[in-house]
């Protein structure tokens, strides 16, 4: 089975390291050949924990762009402080540095959680099929989320509940309502839940994601290698629904 | 492929694959609950579950037992009659609402159902240590029973004491002290008679690793909470440790079976 991992992180952030930390882009690779991992969005935790946001998202731009089987995510804070491009010179530069989406984490980079802060880049994003990536250890909640989901209803969002308890009470709803929500699975492990949930709504939803470095890379993946759903259903999750929403956004 | 390095991983992976490795689970509820949606709770389900992991036997407390005490404990005694041997019963000690001479004379009625008792301070509200789980923790000794605790950070001092005075039960530290790895480890080292449990570590990238670096692996014992968690997630994750394929079998079935004196 080929697999394409929505979030993947590393980096060194002193002592919020976990216990093996991965310090760079050549060992994540190597883990991903030894784990049979084709394909990963990429992010540095320097983006969240290290110097300045134009340096982070340096950072991350240097280790995947000529790197074809991994894709980065650039972090975002509001353009009033001009610390980073605007939304409409930030998607040109994104292409050539084969960075894919936006990742938004208004509590590591201390901004207010109102959808008014960042709409112009959410307004960017909608028009241009961006993905953001949102966890909500990054700091917004699923109401949060909801709220600018009600004003961005077209947005696209992979979403990490982060929170491994059983989840679809709070997960089910946003998707149900907000058409281009879709899950990373990282931390959705409840038994039977992936089952449970392409009955409900099938399969296209759906996003493998190990959230390694903090977790392993072989856990989820036997997870949807031995649910019991169809080998197309395994597929999309797998790989397919990632490669569908990165070919869906519009550069230019 | 899972970790090319991981004879055991490859195996299990191909098409029956599964069937080579047998796994003990130690630790497993059973039945809803009141704040989670859990689509595999009941016990048929469960045993799907299981079947589809090669997981010969699993040790639970259910959560009516947990939550309310063991005015359910008939239904699920119950349904370790109806599957023998697939699933053995924690009687849940609901500390403030227990009453120990019913409890031990359904206990000893039905002895071969139950593997031992479950101890929840954040359900009950008792610590380990308190007065009124001494009956259940004597009777454990004497008897050189299992007990599961629910052990979290916070509660190192309580299960200690009860390790201190108890040298015969077989305290099982369910979660390990989740996330305090290493003095789990060490705690390990200090009594003989105190084995880690690996639900809600091996979510955690490194931790297991750490910890067989201190104790090794020859006491350490397989759970993952089921229904709330996957046994496949929790299986891929064991095989992604860096740790020998030797010792991810003591974990999945070699320690656990040793200490049921099981085949």
């Amino acid at each position: 089975m080929y697999f394409f991992d929505c979030n993947v992180s590393y980096g060194v952030i002193g002592d919020k390291n976990p216990f093996m930390p991965v310090d760079d882009v050549e060992q994540v690779l190597k883990d991903m050949d030894k784990a049979g991992i084709h394909k990963a969005v990429v992010y540095r935790k320097e983006q969240l924990h290290g110097a300045d946001i134009a340096t982070g998202n340096c950072m991350v731009s240097l280790d995947v762009k000529d790197n074809p089987r991994l894709y980065g995510c650039w972090s975002l804070v509001p353009s009033d402080t001009e610390e980073i491009q605007g939304p409409d010179q930030l998607l040109k530069s994104m292409k050539q540095d084969h960075i894919i989406g936006w990742r938004i984490s208004p509590s590591y980079h201390r901004f207010s959680k109102k959808p008014y802060v960042l709409e112009d880049y959410f307004e960017k994003a909608c028009r241009c099929n961006v993905p953001v990536f949102i966890s909500t250890a990054g700091g917004y909640s699923l109401d949060d989320l909801a709220d600018i989901l009600d004003c961005f209803p077209k947005l696209t969002v992979i979403l990490t509940y982060d929170n491994i308890w059983p989840n679809d009470r709070y997960l089910r709803p946003l998707v149900r309502k907000y058409e281009n929500v879709y899950l990373d699975l990282s931390q959705v492990i409840t038994a039977g839940g992936l089952e449970d949930f392409i009955q409900w709504k099938g399969s296209h939803r759906l996003l493998f994601g190990s959230g390694y470095s903090d977790s392993y890379f072989g856990a989820g993946m036997l997870q949807v290698l031995k649910a019991n759903i169809s080998e197309k259903d395994k597929e999309n999750i797998a790989y397919i629904n990632m490669e569908r929403i990165i070919g869906g956004i519009r550069y230019d | 492929m899972i970790n090319k390095d991981s004879l055991m991983a490859q195996e299990y992976i191909k098409p029956g694959g599964v069937s080579g490795y047998k796994v003990l689970d130690f630790h497993a509820h059973m039945g809803n609950l009141v704040n989670s949606y859990m689509p595999f709770g009941s016990a048929e389900k469960m045993l799907y579950l299981m079947d589809q992991s090669n997981v010969r036997c699993t040790l639970f407390s259910g959560h009516n037992d947990l939550t309310m005490g063991n005015r359910f404990i008939h239904d699920e005694i119950e349904i370790c009659k109806r599957y023998p041997g697939r699933f053995k019963l924690y009687m849940t000690v609901f500390s403030r609402h227990c009453d120990f001479k019913k409890d031990i004379a359904l206990f000893e009625a039905n002895r071969e159902h139950f593997a031992g008792f479950k101890l929840h301070p954040s359900y009950s509200g008792i610590r380990p240590d308190h007065p009124l789980n001494e009956p259940y923790l004597e009777y454990a000794d004497i008897h050189g029973l299992p007990v599961l605790g629910h052990t979290w950070r916070g509660l190192e001092e309580p299960y200690e004491n009860v390790l201190k005075r108890y040298k015969n039960l077989k305290l099982i530290g369910g979660h390990c002290f989740f996330d305090r790895w290493d003095f789990t480890a060490r705690l390990a080292l200090s009594y003989e008679n105190f084995y880690p449990e690996l639900t809600a570590v091996l979510v955690k990238r490194g931790a297991l690793e750490e910890m067989v670096s201190v104790c090794g692996s020859k006491k350490i014992l397989f759970g993952c909470d089921i229904p709330w968690f996957s046994y496949t997630y929790y299986i891929g994750a064991l095989f992604s440790a860096d740790i020998s394929d030797e010792q991810r079998q003591d974990i999945l079935w070699n320690n656990g079976a040793a200490l049921l004196n099981m085949t």
